[in-house]
C-alpha cells in the first residue's frame, strides 16, 4: 500500500483498517491498483479484492466538505471441491464483512483525518465463474473533514 | 366585488398561474440537469462519476434512457465488436451519450426517467466479477455514481437558480 497524502487517501487507509480488522478477513487481498496473483483453488480457502470509488467532495453546512463514496469488496471462494461448501465459505465472509460495515458504523478514529462512518451495505448474488464463485458487497461510506481555512 | 391586481395589473389567479408554470419550468430544469449529470457520470464520465470503463467502447454505449419504462434496446449492436488479431481495433462510436441527452431534453418533474445498460457483461464491470488486474478500473462506478445523486441534484439546483438570476429564462 503506497503512504499517499490527501482526503481520498485518508479515507482509503480508514476503509482498509476497518478492512483488516474483520474477523476471517482472508489472507489473501488484492489491493486496488495493484497486481494479485489469484491463489490456486483450495477448498475453503477465500481470498477478496477491495477497490475505494470516491466520489465529489461538496460543501456540508458551514465549514465542512462531505464525500460520499463506495467501498467495493469482492469475494471469491472456490468451486469444485465437493467436500467445502463454497457457498457456505462465502456466506460466512460475507456476513462477517457485512457485520464489521453494518450501517452507522464509525470506520475512522479520532485521530483520523477525516470522520467516516457506513451509511449503506448492498449485496449482489453469487455468480459462478470456472474457478470461483464470486459475490460483491458495496459499502456506502460517508466522509467528513473540516474546510481548509 | 373587486378583483385583486399584481403589480403588472394581472389578475392574482393570473400571477399564480404565471408562477405555477415557471416554477414547473424550474423544477423540469433542475430534473433535466442532474439527470444528464447523472447518465454523464455513469456513461462518459465527469466530476461526479468515472464513467463506464472502455475496451471497445461497446458496453458504454449501450446506455439508453427512457422515460416511463426500462428499455431493452441495445444501440452498440447485438454483441461487442471483435478486436482484430495484433490490432487494435475501431472503438464504437460515442453515440450514446447525446442520445440520452435528447430523451433527458423532454423530461418533466414528476415524470420517471430510466437509465438502462443491457450489455451482457456490464455485471461483470460494475460487480468486479473477474479476477482483477492492477489496470483494471475498480469495479462499483455506478453505484458511487448513484450515490452522488443529492450533491448532483443540489450543484443542479445551484446552476438552474443562478441562472435564473442572470435573467436566463428557463
Amino acid at each position: 500500500m503506497s503512504a499517499a497524502t490527501g482526503p481520498v487517501a485518508a479515507l482509503r487507509r480508514v476503509c482498509r483498517a476497518a478492512l483488516l480488522a474483520t474477523p476471517g478477513v482472508p489472507a489473501v487481498v488484492a489491493w486496488e491498483a495493484r497486481a494479485v496473483d489469484a491463489p490456486a483453488p483450495s477448498a475453503g480457502v477465500c481470498w477478496l479484492a477491495e477497490a475505494l470509488q470516491p466520489g465529489a467532495e461538496v460543501l456540508a453546512g458551514t465549514g465542512w466538505l462531505e464525500r460520499r463514496a463506495v467501498f467495493a469488496l469482492t469475494l471469491y471462494a472456490p468451486v469444485g471441491h465437493p467436500t467445502v461448501s463454497a457457498t457456505g465459505a462465502l456466506d460466512t465472509l460475507a456476513g462477517a464483512l457485512a457485520d464489521a460495515f453494518a450501517p452507522g458504523r464509525t470506520l475512522s478514529a479520532p485521530a483520523d483525518p477525516v470522520r467516516a462512518w457506513v451509511d449503506a451495505v448492498s449485496d449482489t448474488p453469487a455468480a459462478a465463474g470456472p474457478d470461483w464463485l464470486v459475490r460483491g458487497l458495496r459499502v456506502g461510506v460517508t466522509s467528513r473533514r473540516r474546510r481548509p481555512a | 366585488m373587486a378583483t385583486l391586481r399584481g403589480d403588472r395589473g394581472e389578475t392574482f389567479a393570473a400571477a399564480v398561474g404565471r408562477w405555477t408554470r415557471r416554477t414547473d419550468a424550474r423544477l423540469a430544469a433542475v430534473v433535466r440537469e442532474a439527470a444528464f449529470d447523472l447518465a454523464e457520470a455513469v456513461s462518459v464520465g465527469n466530476a461526479w462519476g468515472t464513467g463506464t470503463p472502455v475496451d471497445t467502447g461497446y458496453a458504454r454505449n449501450n446506455w439508453v434512457a427512457s422515460l416511463g419504462a426500462p428499455s431493452d434496446a441495445t444501440p452498440a449492436g447485438a454483441a461487442p465488436p471483435t478486436r482484430p488479431a495484433g490490432g487494435t481495433g475501431a472503438l464504437v462510436p460515442d453515440v450514446a451519450l447525446p442520445a440520452m441527452q435528447a430523451v433527458i431534453a423532454g423530461v418533466r418533474a414528476g415524470q420517471v426517467l430510466y437509465l438502462t445498460n443491457n450489455t451482457a457483461y456490464l455485471a461483470y464491470l460494475e460487480y468486479g466479477l473477474t479476477v482483477p488486474a492492477a489496470s483494471d478500473t475498480p469495479p462499483g462506478w455506478i453505484a458511487a455514481a448513484t450515490r452522488q445523486w443529492p450533491a448532483i441534484v443540489a450543484a443542479a439546483i445551484r446552476r438552474v437558480r443562478g441562472a435564473v438570476g442572470r435573467g436566463v429564462r428557463v
